[in-house]
């Protein structure tokens, strides 16, 4: 009997899927090109067709959009090369059963369940150059090297100093993912292993890490798609976003979105999806080929 | 109430020397209908010259929205709470709802909501630019009826800044200018025991107090409107009214080497360590607390500060305009500042004729209790017992009685396409990564 | 692999174990220490919020409070409500109202986003027919899309609607932003029911419909549950969409948050304990759920 109208129920099955889908994720994508190749000042006003000139004008000093996309790829960097090895660290040192594992994994995640607007306020305080804990800490041991302005303050530290609550808040969800895999990998593997004399060390580069690749693939995306995308965090320490040293594509998007220059916050947004999808296919390749 | 009398005076005389900062006369385009319903109310109300059409009968409620800044934090605040809360009684059959939104967060939301055509009757605004932008579109009620009834309490001249093209769009609540608090303990163990009277003074009193350990100036870097409030003086002290209120709003290149000049002024003040470098990164909540906390000698900010410092037991500040630096271009009395805080009423509201009424009664009351609570000075002719503002607001209006002209906020008397570039390049100065010439060569290849 | 870790075969148990205890050492110390960067902001923020602003500022920035001012707290449920003792006639939304206003959209959204994705997956994995291949890898392109993209073209096209600062305007979008990830985990959940479930539904006489009420959703309660506190948190935390859509009857947690700080001075003590307020109950939650809130996150990533 359904037989007959099959199509008809499909549809119906996928109709409220497709109707966010189509509505709230590809209509956006279509849009941002269409409202990016026009002057738009106001969302009513699409002003004049203006080509490519809102891309070629996100590169000018005035909207320094470079580097914003520079301050991304070193969050992103930061992310790969510092917070996953940590986590994988973790990872690797709580898979091998260690008393009290539960309670481990579970402060460490924790943070992963503060909003980082929290966050970034109580970063914020601790970073206070006058009375943060940071601050104090260097002041107790005597230490020099700390910038007068604070490490959010100062232009060489911003990044560093944007990247480490990034790593307090993440750091614990990415070893969850690993954990997963280091726990799944056959315990009978790892005695066979060390029956014939492998050390940890040895145990961990040739069996376990092999066995959780997978999973490190998608931890890398993550990482590197959250740093494009990070902006809670920013939009707390950056306030009102005038050139500060820690500008990103999101904190750019959000302010020119609303500051009469639609066109410009949409020439970013499309940017932004093709910079995120090149580094979901250049990782997915570059895992593919090792294989 | 002879001290009430001879405030009122000052406050006249101040008010007299407008003129200068109105940025009515910018040509503004009068919309080309692109929205019909706001042509037809404004028109609508233009026609119908009669007041009493009061739609709203005693059993029928009307609903109005409004939204403003006065967010708990505010030192606003209690004074929208007071006003409201005596709207209430005055109209009972208006059922009032208010939102009070961040700062920073309700300037990107009242653009958006305005250009999708989402305000609510009544909306807070910055006079100017920021106003001037949505009446451009023809998204706000013009109040020139409305006001014409209110003509004895709220003068002409604070209106400048919210007419265009002859026409009045705006409410205005309380006015304020930048001044200078200085920290008289702190200046004190410097050896100083008076506020510097020129430039030349302040130069120096700043080098004894670095010498004395203590940090002259305070400047939140993370709020780059903070920074204006240092660097706006500077070039004005060093240009003149004249050429900055051209530049800002009539529309005179940057591309001028006093401008460069003051650009560099300032610097000279960072580099020799005038400036708390703590405050690169602060929020103006912290850099305000270190002065009150005595850790910097001078604060230059808005005078709704006011009454936050009078509040503070045995904190002695004094309040004084940023001095002469080109005495043969600026002068004593320059200042910047105006009526900038105002209401104005959206013209899709649906019962736009009863919210400017109530708009213009709420202001009213807002500058009422603004200035009795040292937020600011009025805008509308004061009333009441004002025998117990505090002594620095009364400081202030005596700055203003001796006004010669005032150039509004360079963020506010901007238009927000200029404002972003200005505001970026103002950063970076504070940020030590452009220079005088660099500032004004970055301005004029972004605004003109 | 089996080549050279036979060269090693020569190394007796004995020093295997002896390093290992050193081993195990360093591996505490690491473990421990890690744990204790974790908490010390949490006990930072604890104590901060006890403590009243010039203790915060100065006297005394990493001890426990000297005056344990629990009035913080109280003053955080005053905030928006009252003027001189008597309550004002408006809903300046609290920060109780904030909280059901976040419950209130991380439910909805869980149950629409959860129906959505159900629906769509029982099509594309379930029934047989041309293109469910192409769709599903078009629908999980959804995950790698930033939700940042959608702000502008949406906040225009909700503000057309005139459904702009309402529950909808949140509820929409962050459904369709776990739409994808939704999808994926009941893939992975459904491909694990055996078809010959569906063939003797069908047998018995159950259509499409009733294969899929009777059958299969009773079957992925469990993913339901995981899916569900997984979008729970996703929600409950999204502060971007929030701040630019919400109005103050529909703010929810993290834009109370953020406008703790005002444009003036600020009271540390009470932002302080407006933060561990905001905080407290997800913590809470967490200890008694914290098994299944960790899978919730697992799972995605492990099934993808």
């Amino acid at each position: 009997m359904y037989r007959k109208n099959k199509g008809i129920h499909i549809f119906l099955f996928l109709l409220p899927a497709l109707a966010l889908f189509i509505g709230v994720l590809i209509y956006p994508i279509f849009a941002s090109v269409h409202h990016s190749l026009f002057e738009y000042r106001t969302f009513t006003d699409p002003g004049q067709f203006v080509g490519f000139k809102n891309y070629t004008d996100l590169f000018t000093p005035q909207y320094d959009f470079g580097k914003a996309i520079i301050n991304a790829l070193i969050l992103a960097a930061l992310s790969v090369f510092i917070q996953l090895p940590l986590a994988l660290g973790l990872a690797l040192m709580l898979g091998k059963g260690i008393k009290g594992e539960r309670v481990y994994l579970s402060v460490y995640f924790m943070p992963v369940l503060i909003s980082a607007v929290v966050i970034g306020m109580l970063w914020e305080k601790i970073y206070n150059p006058i009375y943060g804990l940071v601050t104090k800490t260097f002041e107790y041991f005597n230490w020099s090297g700390l910038p007068a302005a604070g490490l959010l303050g100062d232009k060489k530290t911003a990044l560093l100093a944007v990247f480490i609550p990034t790593i307090w808040q993440y750091v614990g969800y990415h070893m969850l993912l690993m954990y997963a895999g280091v726990k799944s990998v056959s315990p009978d593997l790892r005695e066979a292993a060390m029956l014939d004399g492998a050390t940890d060390s040895q145990i961990n580069r040739y069996i376990i890490i092999p066995c959780i690749k997978p999973i490190i693939k998608v931890s890398i995306i993550f990482a590197i798609t959250g740093s494009l995308k990070s902006y809670d965090l920013i939009k707390v320490f950056a306030k009102d976003a005038y050139n500060c040293s820690y500008k990103v594509p999101s904190l750019l998007l959000v302010r020119y979105a609303f500051h009469n220059a639609g066109g410009i916050a949409s020439a970013i947004a499309v940017l932004m999806i093709i910079m995120c999808f090149a580094f979901a296919i250049i990782i997915n390749q570059m895992f593919k080929e090792r294989d | 109430m002879k001290k009430f009398k001879r405030l009122a005076a000052i406050l006249l005389a101040g008010a007299m020397v407008f003129g200068l900062a109105a940025c009515g006369e910018t040509a503004v385009n009068t919309p080309a209908s692109t929205d019909s319903t706001d042509t037809t109310t404004v028109s609508a109300s233009t026609d119908t010259a009669s007041t009493d059409v009061a739609p709203a009968t005693t059993d029928e409620k009307v609903k109005l929205t409004m939204w403003c800044i006065a967010t708990e934090g505010d030192s606003n605040r209690a004074s929208y709470e007071k006003a409201i809360a005596d709207m209430k009684e005055k109209y009972p059959n208006v059922e009032f709802e208010w939102e009070a939104i961040e700062n920073e967060t309700y300037k990107t939301k009242i653009a958006a909501a305005m250009a999708a055509n989402e305000v609510p009757d009544i909306f807070f605004t910055w006079s100017c630019a920021f106003l001037g932008d949505f009446v451009k579109e023809g998204k706000v009620y013009c109040l020139d009826d409305t006001l014409a009834k209110y003509s004895s309490e709220l003068p002409e001249s604070m209106l400048g800044n919210t007419t265009y093209d002859g026409k009045h769009y705006g409410v205005p609540l309380t006015m304020n200018i930048v001044a200078l608090f200085a920290n008289m303990d702190l200046l004190a163990q410097a050896g100083w025991d008076k506020v510097p009277e020129n430039y030349d003074e302040l130069m120096q009193c700043c080098d004894d107090l670095v010498a004395a350990g203590i940090i002259p100036f305070g400047c939140a870097g993370g709020e780059t409107w903070c920074v204006t409030e240092y660097l706006e003086p500077i070039i004005q002290k060093t240009i003149g009214s004249q050429a900055l209120n051209d530049i800002f709003v009539n529309g005179a290149t940057y591309d001028n080497p006093d401008v460069a000049k003051a650009v560099d002024t300032f610097q000279s003040m960072i580099d020799k360590g005038y400036f708390d470098p703590a405050g690169a990164s602060l929020p103006n909540d912290d850099v305000k607390q270190n002065f009150i906390d005595g850790r910097t000698a001078f604060y230059q900010n808005g005078t709704w500060n006011c009454a936050d410092f009078s509040k503070v037991d045995g904190l002695n500040v004094k309040v004084t305009e940023f001095p002469v630096i080109d005495s043969s271009k600026s002068k004593l009395g320059q200042l910047i500042g105006g009526p900038s805080d105002t209401l104005a009423v959206s013209a899709s509201s649906p019962n736009a004729e009863l919210a400017a009424e109530y708009a213009a009664e709420l202001g009213k009351l807002i500058c009422h209790y603004g200035y009795l609570d040292g937020c600011g000075l009025p805008a509308w002719i004061p009333y009441g017992d004002t025998s117990n503002i505090n002594p620095l607001t009364q400081a202030v209006a005596e700055i203003c009685a001796n006004a010669d002209s005032y150039v509004l906020f360079g963020d506010t008397a901007q238009s927000a396409v200029d404002k972003d570039p200005y505001l970026d390049a103002v950063a970076k100065v504070y940020g030590k990564e452009l220079d005088g010439a660099g500032f004004i060569a970055e301005l004029k290849q972004n605004i003109r | 692999m089996a080549s050279s870790l036979s060269s090693h075969s020569n190394l007796d148990m004995y020093s295997v174990r002896k390093t290992s205890k050193f081993l195990k050492a360093l591996i505490y110390c690491g473990l421990v220490l890690w744990l204790l960067i974790d908490l010390f902001p949490l006990y930072y923020l604890f104590t901060f919020s006890l403590k009243s602003s010039s203790e915060i500022t100065g006297t005394n920035v990493i001890g426990l409070p000297k005056e344990w001012l629990w009035s913080n707290y109280s003053r955080v449920f005053g905030l928006g409500k009252k003027v001189d003792g008597k309550r004002l006639f408006f809903a300046n939304g609290g920060i109780e109202k904030c909280f059901s206003n976040s419950l209130l959209i991380a439910v909805a959204t869980i149950v629409i986003c959860l129906v959505a994705a159900l629906m769509a997956t029982y099509a594309i994995t379930r029934i047989v027919w041309r293109g469910r291949e192409t769709l599903n890898s078009i629908l999980m392109l959804g995950i790698t899309i930033p939700m940042h993209v959608a702000l502008y073209p949406i906040y225009a096209s909700f503000s057309k609607m005139g459904i702009l600062r309402s529950y909808s305007s949140l509820i929409i979008p962050y459904a369709a932003f776990s739409l994808s990830m939704a999808i994926m985990v009941c893939t992975g959940f459904m491909n694990d029911i055996p078809k010959e479930l569906d063939e003797s539904a069908c047998i018995d006489g159950c259509g499409l419909w009733g294969t899929f009420f009777h059958i299969i959703v009773p079957l992925m309660k469990p993913a339901l549950a995981t899916m569900g506190i997984y979008i729970f948190l996703t929600c409950w935390n999204e502060f971007m969409f929030a701040s630019v859509f919400g109005d103050e009857a529909h703010y929810t947690l993290p834009v109370f948050v953020s406008n703790l700080k005002g444009s003036n001075i600020t009271d540390w003590g009470l932002v302080g304990a407006g933060l561990l307020l905001a905080t407290f109950p997800m913590l809470i939650v967490y200890v008694f759920m914290s098994r299944r809130i960790q899978e919730s996150f697992m799972v995605g990533a492990v099934k993808g």
